[in-house]
């Protein structure tokens, strides 16, 4: 897209021009084609919102990451990425350098298909909300804020199985059943912090997190004989806390020519203690019974470092690779989760991410360049360790390739992106499953120059 | 310009949703482990299920059924007294002939409509008058009726008879002339008490045939029955032994049941249904009923939940089936049984009574314990909690 490559740390790429008429018929296409987008990924999350993958069903869930859709399609990294076409939100030394103000927001389209050992498949599909961000300059190119909205971890599966019950002998009465094991729900954080342009070739950032959430573990018996009641059990625990980020972001220009850049960057991510309360319910109605008493506990959550690179050699390519590592083993809490027990006798996996990827632009700056042109091509991967697993001598390891269109609209500083990912995760051996999934994310990426002083004369 | 945003939103979207069939399966169970979830059936037998003497409601002044006469001796189940209370309602359209005339017949009509009891003899009932005003409503069987000491008239009854007919004696109609022709009839008059002089069976009259007929000044008057009070009293009753227990409609027996809910193996669970089943032993009940007794089966029972502080509320009604076997389900059922599984229930246990809206002596026995399936338990459907 349209990043500086030169001397200054951030060159505006977008100077407001007349869009051409088939530039705004474009971009109000594609605006309607965008809420078709959106209508269909409510759609999804309006089939199940426990669809996913099985093991999501471990340690705190699924855990996300949404740093901006552009680098969504780029691997999911950007801890060097000097972003100012959307806020990163993986490193807050990027937020003091913007000059518009910005609001992105998208959904999230899964399939996932699970294959077992005997190679039997599922497959299970939803939607949901992949993130909410905010980003305005306080100081133009000096100091900038940031939020967000964004999930952190996701629990989400389905998984049954049947049996035959004899329910009164005397009198032949027989009913089958389905036991199915869900989970849903997830911890959410809220973002928010400050990013300051130090100097031309240094940024720093401060952001806190406050996360929150409930991770809910349902157990539902179905009759099909109708004289049954179905049985609901559910545990939920409900977590919350806060931690803070710090970011660091070095530019080298012309690192290796006279046109390119090579940034590079850092995040620290302090270990958290999250408190809360675990309720078992037992009951399908609204109102279900309290089991027992509540459980009061806690969980602390382990640093987190994320490193990385964005090499851009000029104004059509971006390259960016990056490692982000979480001390997981560290990991301790007064609650058992699936993958740990609070005895010690199970415990957690650090956690290891790796990600890389390409954005091609083939217009670079040039506004007025064909609408194909100006569409960013973004390719990546990644490489995600799991933190928790099944089996303690197992680790679930995820392979996934990422890519994406952004698509210009008749706004200048305005996108549409639509990123997809393809992975894989897990094994057939050792009892496991094998998962395949497809992700389809839509978001707009709204800017436009606020809180500007007018010149007059 | 628009067609590769269009083309790759479209290509990507039919993609996800062409494998978005939502198919899940017990792939991946492995990865729950064992965590449960298959339901249990529990047969929980009663910790009390004891005989609870509860005064039966036998008066009534609407939708009246049936009025009890007459003395059985039951081998099995004791010997009842039953003694009739009646009172008749002046009926609409009396003319003043009527009233004028001189009373040259009374008949005392009665239907009868059940029979308990040898009903090879015949059962020989007294007639006596109600001096004063007596309540019908809501009296118990224990109530006391006073009658006035001297008899009416003797009538007799064949059990298998339907229609009986009492001509009142001259003295008696001589004796009450002025009330039967009176405006203040309701008032003044306050029916009849039947007891019983001899015979071995109670006979029930129909609320609906009994008529006071009335011949005056040439014209005839139907005074229809206004209330009904049947009082029972139960003596000589035989030890059926540890395993059973009687039921009997009318002598104030009703049974107390309780389980423990909050045993460690039921507590918590999620209950998908209760069912309640109690046998009646039909077998011992035939073995021991002399040749021309009929000993009546009991019909329907309620099952009453019982509050700690004493209230009870009627939860369901239930008919034996061809087993002799009440059998107790309804979701509202379950729901009390949910509740009492989580401690969380206003009813700390249950009552089994026999309905007041009949009045007969009909009775069941019921087993206390043995083997399935000659013992009463809640059968429950569970769900543990845990694995």
């Amino acid at each position: 897209m349209n990043h500086s490559n030169t001397g200054t740390f951030f060159r505006p790429s977008n100077p407001p021009t007349r869009p051409s008429r088939s530039f705004r018929l474009a971009g109000r296409r594609g605006l309607l084609i965008f809420g078709c987008l959106l209508f269909f990924a409510s759609t999804a999350q309006g089939q199940r919102s426990n669809d996913g993958s099985i093991y999501s069903r471990f340690g705190l869930g699924e855990l996300r990451t949404f740093p901006s859709s552009q680098l969504q399609a780029m691997g999911g990294g950007g801890y060097g990425f000097p972003s100012y076409n959307a806020l990163n939100l993986n490193n807050p030394a990027s937020w003091g350098a913007q000059i518009l103000t910005r609001v992105t927001g998208g959904m999230l389209y899964q399939t996932v298909e699970a294959t077992d050992a005997s190679n039997q498949t599922s497959r299970l599909a939803s939607g949901f909300f992949n993130g909410l961000h905010i980003s305005f300059p306080l100081l133009k190119q000096k100091l900038g804020m940031g939020l967000g909205f964004v999930p952190y971890s996701r629990v989400s599966y389905r998984v049954q199985t049947n049996g035959f019950l004899n329910a009164e002998p005397a009198v032949l009465d027989t009913t089958s059943y389905v036991i199915s094991y869900q989970g849903n729900g997830g911890l959410q954080q809220i973002v928010g912090g400050l990013g300051w342009q130090a100097g031309s070739h240094v940024a720093v950032g401060l952001s806190g997190r406050f996360i929150f959430g409930i991770l809910e573990d349902t157990r539902r018996t179905e009759f099909l004989n109708p004289f049954f009641e179905d049985a609901v059990i559910t545990n939920a625990t409900r977590l919350s806390g806060f931690t803070g980020s710090l970011g660091i972001l070095v530019r080298l220009p012309k690192a290796f020519s006279t046109n390119d850049a090579l940034n590079l960057g850092a995040t620290v991510t302090l270990p958290m203690t999250l408190t809360g309360k675990r309720v078992r319910t037992l009951g399908p109605g609204a109102a279900p019974d309290t089991l027992g008493n509540d459980i009061s506990g806690k969980a602390d959550l382990p640093f987190s470092l994320g490193v990385g690179a964005a090499y851009q050699p000029g104004t059509r390519w971006t390259f960016v690779v990056d490692a982000q590592y979480e001390n997981w083993s560290s990991f301790e809490s007064d609650f058992s989760f699936p993958g740990y027990a609070p005895d010690g006798s199970r415990s957690f996996q650090d956690r290891l991410r790796l990600s890389g990827g390409i954005e091609f632009l083939p217009a670079g700056h040039d506004l007025l360049a064909s609408y194909l042109k100006r569409t960013a091509l973004r390719l990546g991967f990644y490489y995600d360790r799991s933190y928790a697993s099944p089996r303690p001598d197992v680790t679930i390891g995820t392979y996934a390739l990422t890519g994406g269109f952004s698509f210009p609209t008749l706004h200048p500083g305005t996108r549409i992106d639509i990123n997809f990912e393809l992975g894989a995760r897990g094994t057939t051996d050792f009892g496991l499953v094998r998962e395949r999934f497809l992700r389809i994310g839509a978001s707009i990426n709204f800017g436009e120059l606020w809180f500007a002083k007018r010149k007059l004369g | 310009m628009l067609r590769p945003f269009v083309f790759s939103t479209v290509v990507l979207f039919l993609l996800a949703f062409s494998t978005a069939c939502e198919d899940p399966s017990n792939v991946g169970i492995d990865l729950v482990g064992d965590q449960g979830g298959d339901p249990v059936v529990v047969n929980v037998p009663p910790s009390v299920f004891e005989i609870e003497p509860i005064s039966d409601i036998t008066g009534t002044t609407t939708q009246i059924l049936r009025t009890l006469s007459g003395r059985v001796e039951d081998p099995l189940l004791g010997t009842i007294v039953a003694t009739g209370n009646i009172d008749f309602r002046e009926p609409a359209g009396i003319t003043d002939v009527f009233r004028n005339g001189a009373i040259t017949e009374a008949t005392l009509q009665l239907v009868v409509d059940y029979a308990y009891g040898d009903t090879s003899r015949v059962l020989t009932l007294a007639l006596r008058d109600i001096p004063d005003e007596w309540d019908a409503a809501g009296s118990t069987a224990d109530t006391v009726i006073q009658a006035a000491p001297e008899v009416v008239t003797e009538f007799n009854v064949a059990p298998t008879d339907s229609l009986v007919g009492i001509a009142l004696p001259g003295a008696w109609i001589d004796a009450h002339s002025s009330e039967l022709r009176s405006e203040n009839f309701n008032d003044d008059f306050h029916g009849f008490q039947f007891e019983p002089v001899e015979g071995n069976a109670v006979v029930g009259f129909s609320a609906v045939g009994a008529q006071l007929i009335v011949v005056s000044g040439g014209e005839t008057a139907t005074y229809t029955i206004a209330k009904s009070l049947s009082t029972l009293a139960r003596t000589d009753v035989p030890d059926l032994g540890p395993d059973l227990l009687a039921l009997q409609d009318g002598v104030g027996t009703s049974i107390d049941v309780s389980f423990d809910f909050l045993a460690d193996s039921i507590r918590d669970a999620a209950v998908s249904r209760a069912v309640f089943l109690f046998p009646t032993d039909s077998l011992t009940l035939a073995a021991q009923t002399p040749p021309g007794f009929v000993r009546p089966r009991l019909g329907d029972l309620s099952l009453v939940g019982i509050t700690e502080a004493g209230p009870a509320l009627e939860l369901i009604r239930a008919s034996a089936d061809a087993d002799g076997r009440y059998r107790f389900e309804a979701s509202g059922l379950r729901n009390i049984v949910q509740s009492m599984v989580l401690g969380k229930s206003t009813f700390d246990r249950f009552r089994l009574t026999v309905p007041t809206d009949d009045n007969t002596i009909n009775a069941a026995l019921f087993y206390r314990s043995g083997s399935d399936p000659q013992r009463p338990e809640a059968v429950l459907t569970l769900t543990p909690p845990d694995n």
